[in-house]
């Protein structure tokens, strides 16, 4: 599986966002990540796919490598998610605080696709 | 209240009653006045809109979540919650699907679509202490547990995060052992006395909740401006 690419593509409202956590969780499955590493990329995902507010469509695109997953959602309003991600951490749940609690890392580039990573190693955490 | 019936006329055709609908609109209605200031220079009634729009639409969420998932999910799901627990601690990690599956005896992917239907599938009724559904099953993961926390959060959350006012005490203080407390979700568990699984929920459900009220209170805020 290394090495594929999966591309989804679905509306943007959240009934459709199911069927990205059922793709992404069974790829995630096939590198045994632990139920709760899924849990925690399923939250990134859902906290970046509410943001998605540029058209009535969204793209997932899964990779897989030797060191875990790879999700990258796009395109997304890329200065509003800049902001965001910028935007010094306060008392509020934010964009910033969720990425950066559940996901071992994540990045925005200049068309507007933010990729969340996974680490396969994060299975030995918590 | 003419305004709550109008709006939840809009909604009328979906299946539920209208007068149902003005009852939660009027909800909605009430929770504006709280927070409604005079002094903002707005109409009560742009102010009131949004969230009576907003209350409606979480019940038609909440209530569509709730009715849609079928019997065999469910029974997996509250099968799948205990393993989780007996997993965890088996394991001393939290279990994989494979080995969910493994356990109970169905493919990874029966697991993951009855984690994913059972997410939604007590939405209407996960904060709160033990209770039945519609067709009076027990919550299977209120039924794991639920002593009373004995972590104190600081209230001043509540008061200054947006969307934080619409948690409960519970939710808020697991969103703040989460995200700012970093603990994870088994840690969580184990502090506050309930399962993993509705540790999960509680999670999701409070962001959801959040963003809804950060969208009204963002849709109010255009109004005015």
């Amino acid at each position: 599986m290394t090495g594929d690419e999966i591309t989804l593509t679905i509306p943007r409202e959240a009934p459709f966002h199911e069927i990205a956590h059922l793709v992404l969780g069974g790829v995630a499955a096939r590198l045994d990540l632990s139920f709760e590493s899924i849990d925690d990329l399923e939250t990134a995902l859902d906290a970046v796919l509410e943001r998605a507010k540029t058209n009535g469509q969204v793209t997932v695109r899964l990779r897989v490598d030797d060191h875990g997953i790879r999700a990258a959602v796009g395109p997304l309003p890329v200065d509003d998610i800049r902001a965001e991600l910028e935007r010094e951490m306060d008392e509020s749940v934010s964009l910033r605080r969720i990425l950066e609690t559940v996901v071992d890392g994540y990045e925005l580039d200049r068309e507007g696709w933010l990729e969340l990573r996974k680490n396969v190693e994060s299975r030995e955490d918590g | 209240m003419s305004l709550v019936r109008s709006l939840a006329r809009r909604y009328a055709y979906r299946g539920e009653q209208l007068e149902d609908l003005v009852q939660i609109g009027a909800i909605g209605l009430i929770k504006a006045i709280d927070r409604f200031d005079i002094n903002r220079g707005v109409e009560l009634t742009t102010y009131a809109t949004p969230n009576i729009i907003g209350e409606i639409k979480r019940h038609f969420r909440d209530r569509g979540w709730s009715v849609r998932v079928p019997r065999g999910l469910q029974e997996l799901n509250i099968q799948l919650s205990r393993l989780l627990e007996e997993l965890t601690v088996t394991l001393g990690r939290s279990p994989t699907i494979p080995e969910l599956a493994k356990a109970a005896e169905v493919s990874d992917e029966e697991v993951l679509e009855a984690l994913e239907s059972g997410r939604a599938y007590t939405s209407l009724s996960l904060s709160v202490g033990a209770s039945s559904d519609e067709e009076g099953e027990l919550d299977p993961l209120e039924s794991l547990g639920t002593e009373e926390p004995r972590y104190e959060i600081s209230e001043h959350l509540a008061m200054l995060a947006p969307g934080f006012r619409v948690l409960d005490q519970r939710e808020r203080q697991i969103l703040h052992l989460r995200f700012f407390e970093g603990l994870t979700q088994s840690q969580i568990a184990q502090q506050v006395g309930i399962s993993q699984m509705h540790v999960s929920r509680l999670i999701r459900r409070s962001l959801e909740k959040i963003r809804d009220e950060i969208a009204v209170d963002e849709k109010a805020s255009a109004r005015r401006g």
